[in-house]
């Protein structure tokens, strides 16, 4: 019995950030399939994977329901793709636009913790300027994909909110 | 009462609103103090939120929402009970549309019969039927009849299959009010470029039709006549011809664009 619906979901977890969890959500089986492969594109084209691994894609085995990928060294914007495999055939084919903005909204909520208990923070010239950059970069971002299934956009909205978190002691 | 973060969360959006809501109304009633709190609610509402959603017990979560929640400030008085309510008070039910008097043009050809006309929208409702070919006012019961599905014109010798008349049919509806409403009437649109120096231009689409307006590019509210010679903002409008003529005063001039409206 084939795959009638290749499937996956996605997912970043706030308690490890830079591992990228992937799960099979496919309805139906295949028992012909013999592995899985995860191409993880950039908005400039290349490929995201793993340190070390010498192929654009990273291989999921078939047995496993979920697989967890260590990759998210910062936010990204992905067209994730993923091929069942029977031996080197791809025999069914998914992709979703996915963006990933886990470290801007754990920075932003930092800064709200940070508010909490040092209130007078909020008094420092451009301080909540700067946090509505964060902000709104971060909807961009989300927006971007969401609205305009555009991950160019969408990534330079992260790498804009990533600006401000790599010099937090310059804008907050 | 200690709300919980979930709380918090719908009191600052609504509170969120709230504060955006008078800070508008500072335009008109003097400046508020902070015009960007609503900017602000937003923000950290956002935030907490999103820690909310990744993990209910998420580091200092219940401190950043009290933090929320007293930023809300007077607004998450009133936000709560918006949220627990579902409303915000009472608002100005707008007019319905044709609930008040409102006009219907009839004409012989739209008569199903000799005498009656009929139409769902006259059914139970207060007429005044004016004749324009008499032209007056119909009197009711004696001239015309109101029945199940229009009204029955009574005028003895009135046959619309052999004669071609006009009624303008007032709904009153026993109510007083602003809206206009006109169906049953086609006004079309139709539009001429000057080729310069011409005091008339000819348009078939205006051909046994009633010129209702015409704006030039540099005139407008002109005067209709329909016979002798046009003078200053005057025009002539011939139906058999579909023809407008102006005052040789001001001819038209090369790419000149005209629009007007007729039925």
């Amino acid at each position: 019995m084939p795959l009638t619906t290749p499937a996956f979901i996605t997912a970043q977890s706030t308690a490890l950030p830079s591992m990228l969890s992937i799960s099979d959500t496919s309805a139906g089986t295949d028992v012909a399939l013999t592995s899985r492969r995860v191409y993880l594109q950039k908005s400039d084209g290349t490929y995201l994977v793993p340190e070390g691994t010498t192929t654009d894609y990273i291989v999921w085995a078939i047995g496993d329901a979920s697989a967890i990928i260590d990759v998210m060294d910062k936010d990204y914007a992905l067209l994730v793709r993923v091929d069942w495999m029977t031996g080197t055939a791809v025999t069914y084919t998914s992709q979703n636009l996915v963006v990933f903005s886990l470290y801007a909204n754990q920075f932003l909520y930092q800064l709200t913790q940070y508010q909490t208990s040092s209130p007078a923070v909020i008094n420092n010239q451009w301080y909540y300027d700067n946090k509505l950059k964060l902000v709104v970069s971060i909807d961009e971002a989300i927006n971007a994909v969401e609205v305009g299934g555009d991950i160019v956009s969408s990534q330079s909205a992260l790498d804009r909110a990533k600006y401000l978190i790599d010099n937090q002691s310059k804008f907050f | 009462m200690a709300y919980t973060v979930p709380q918090i969360i719908d009191i600052a959006t609504v509170s969120g609103y709230l504060a955006q809501s008078e800070v508008e109304k500072g335009v008109l009633f003097g400046q508020r103090k902070d015009p960007q709190l609503p900017m602000k609610i937003y923000m950290e509402k956002k935030a907490v939120e999103w820690a909310y959603d990744q993990d209910s017990d998420y580091e200092d979560i219940k401190a950043t929402a009290n933090y929320l929640f007293a930023l809300c400030g007077k607004y998450a008085i009133l936000a709560n009970y918006i949220v627990n309510n579902s409303t915000g008070g009472d608002y100005v039910s707008p007019i319905t549309l044709g609930s008040s008097p409102y006009l219907i043009v009839v004409t012989s050809s739209q008569f199903s019969d000799a005498t009656n006309y009929n139409n769902a929208n006259l059914v139970g409702k207060t007429l005044s039927v004016f004749w324009n070919d008499i032209p007056r006012f119909l009197i009711p019961d004696v001239e015309y009849e109101v029945t199940a599905t229009g009204i029955n014109i009574l005028v003895p010798g009135f046959d619309a299959t052999s004669a071609s008349y006009t009624f303008f049919i007032f709904i009153t509806n026993g109510s007083t009010g602003t809206t206009f409403n006109i169906t049953n009437t086609t006004i079309t649109n139709g539009f001429y470029t000057g080729v310069g120096g011409e005091i008339y231009f000819d348009a078939v689409d205006l051909i046994d039709k009633e010129l209702l307006e015409l704006e030039r590019e540099s005139f407008s509210a002109f005067e209709i006549i329909y016979s002798g010679t046009p003078t200053m903002k005057q025009l002539k409008f011939e139906s058999a011809l579909g023809r407008v003529t102006f005052s040789a005063d001001f001819p038209i001039a090369a790419a000149e664009q005209i629009v007007y409206l007729f039925q």
